[in-house]
């Protein structure tokens, strides 16, 4: 079967010098749930990015649900993104002047059409049914995280992509996403997501090791 | 979604939205009132009309006016070149032992050529009754609805004073009557002394042209009335209006370009995640294009109400006549708004649309 992520070869150099990684090949299976660990500068959100047609490789191919992401012109990664990824960050980078549910409309909007029911249905998913209208101010961490996750699924991604999601929160609000992440699995959606938490990369199906843009080992949990 | 994202970004930072709108208000403003007062020209110069005569048609030295010139004149009133005319024969008589200025008119023409004069009693109906001088009244004792004898070398004329005339001029001094009797007084049957007449000012310089060479024997002068310096300071004023109103919005533009500019740095971040979202450069540039056109319209709507209070006084100030405002301004206003909105917004707007996501999302 193909995979769903196919990685090949991928080198990413910034400034024409520094080697974010150097020819890494990594594959993804449909459903599946993998980790990237590594330390700071490994390259593992270097790796996301290429993954989420946000950055493109130097050399190298990404294929995701066999579209070819580092040959795809902007306004085609743009449509690629909206269409395939959803993306969840270690920032929660949400507006701060709109209201939780419009955070979540605003990735419809984009999509194709807002529409502030499925909104309200991703956010009740999430515990927050009864934050529609919090600013991500009025939120804790967690709670905006969890606005951040609803975003990034209400279009029904077949991917979701997420860079380091508990790093930013305390032990409690951690526990909660991550029980998320793994109803998400247990649903079906393939995810890869960042950490460089063993005890979060101990939840993925397998563990796949970055040390200085190279994959150092990959480890199976299953 | 466009309109909650435009509307939650305008309230999100007011004093910034306050002052770009306050920027294109003002240029509106300017560029409204000029506007304004062009539309009221025609309104000021029915005003204008009021102030009499600025037309004057008088025989050439050692030549004769007569009444066959005034066809040339019916000609120019049917075709709306010229407003009034009134044309006038001025002799000298006596009443009694008493020199006096007479001066025969067409009493229907005259009163239409010189709105302001005031009558106490009534306006003649014929040619046996006169309009008699304040100061000529006084002089020589005359009551309205009394009969005197006007007496030249050639005639005497038996006529009755049907008003006493005010105008705070020369003329309070003279008797008024019918033209014919004039005439008949000075024994000049169909001569005139002068034709006084009222044009619209623009059609002034081609209408001299025209009867001068149509009445031979004629020379015609434009005498500048206080009323004529009036409109050209109204003229000026529009122009020193126009000059201003580009340099201001020259400025205005560079007020909403430094605010988009701003606005667009300060959301560089918020940008690169509705691009990591998978926006468009369409839907990117269509959100800010939003924000710009609503500072555009409240801007250019703010600013052409400015704008009519302005000419409002202006025009109060210069004429005392409350003149109706351009039905345009606020169209106007709010297209020189938009104009400018959009215009110094293209440039941020552009940037905005081409902001790199990756390059956001490492906080670069």
């Amino acid at each position: 079967m193909e995979p769903l992520i196919s990685v090949r070869d991928a080198v990413k150099k910034y400034n024409g010098k520094v080697r974010a990684l150097d020819h890494v090949s990594v594959e993804v299976a449909c459903g599946e749930w993998v980790t990237i660990m590594g330390a700071s500068g490994s390259g593992k959100s270097t790796l996301l990015n290429l993954i989420a047609g946000l950055d493109r490789p130097d050399s190298g191919s990404i294929i995701v649900d066999g579209v070819p992401v580092h040959a795809l012109s902007e306004r085609e990664q743009a449509k690629f993104r909206r269409e395939t990824v959803g993306l969840i960050f270690q920032q929660f980078h949400l507006i701060p002047y709109l209201t939780a549910v419009e955070n979540v409309m605003l990735a419809q909007y984009f999509h194709s059409m807002a529409d502030e029911g499925e909104a309200t249905e991703a956010l009740t998913r999430v515990g927050l049914g009864d934050r529609l209208s919090h600013r991500p101010a009025q939120l804790s961490g967690g709670e905006q995280q969890r606005v951040c996750i609803a975003r990034a699924l209400i279009n029904q991604p077949k991917l979701i992509l997420a860079d380091e999601p508990t790093g930013n929160l305390d032990a409690e609000n951690e526990a909660v996403v991550l029980d998320l992440f793994q109803k998400l699995h247990a649903e079906g959606h393939t995810i890869l997501l960042v950490t460089h938490d063993p005890v979060v990369a101990r939840l993925a199906d397998r563990r796949v090791s970055l040390r200085h843009g190279c994959v150092s080992h990959v480890t199976s949990h299953t | 979604m466009a309109l909650r994202m435009l509307l939650a970004a305008l309230a999100h930072r007011k004093s910034q939205i306050a002052i770009a709108c306050l920027s294109v208000a003002l240029g509106t403003a300017l560029v409204a009132t000029a506007v304004s007062l062009r539309g009221t020209q025609q309104t000021l110069e029915r005003e204008l009309s009021r102030y009499g005569a600025n037309l004057l048609v008088l025989p050439s030295p050692g030549r004769s006016l007569d009444e066959t010139s005034l066809t040339t004149l019916d000609q120019m009133m049917g075709s709306g070149d010229l407003e009034s005319y009134s044309p006038l024969l001025s002799l000298a008589a006596n009443i009694g032992e008493r020199d006096v200025g007479v001066a025969g008119v067409r009493f229907a023409q005259a009163r239409n050529l010189h709105p302001w004069w005031s009558v106490k009693g009534a306006w003649p109906t014929d040619g046996s009754s006169a309009l008699i001088g304040a100061n000529a009244a006084l002089k020589l004792g005359i009551q309205p609805g009394e009969s005197f004898t006007v007496r030249t070398r050639r005639a005497a004329v038996t006529l009755r004073a049907a008003g006493l005339l005010g105008t705070g001029g020369s003329e309070e001094n003279q008797i008024f009557v019918e033209l014919q009797t004039a005439q008949t007084l000075a024994g000049r049957p169909g001569a005139l002394s002068l034709i006084e007449g009222r044009a619209p000012s623009r059609k002034l310089a081609s209408l001299t042209r025209v009867l001068g060479s149509s009445i031979p024997d004629a020379e015609v002068r434009t005498p500048i009335l206080v009323a004529k310096a009036e409109e050209r300071l109204i003229r000026r004023l529009e122009r020193l209006l126009i000059l201003v109103s580009i340099v201001v919005l020259g400025a205005s533009t560079l007020g909403v370009l430094a605010t988009m500019t701003a606005r667009v740095l300060e959301r560089r971040r918020e940008v690169g995640l509705m691009k990591a979202l998978g926006a468009a450069e369409e839907r990117v540039t269509l959100l800010f294009a939003l924000e710009a056109a609503a500072i555009g319209v409240i801007g250019g709507l703010g600013g052409a109400g400015l704008g009519l209070l302005l000419t409002t006084v202006i025009t109060l100030q210069l004429s005392g006549a409350l003149l109706p405002p351009s039905p345009w301004a606020p169209l106007i206003g709010l297209g020189v708004g938009l104009g400018v909105s959009l215009s110094a917004s293209l440039a941020p707007i552009r940037r905005a649309a081409r902001t790199a996501p990756a390059v956001i999302l490492r906080g670069e």
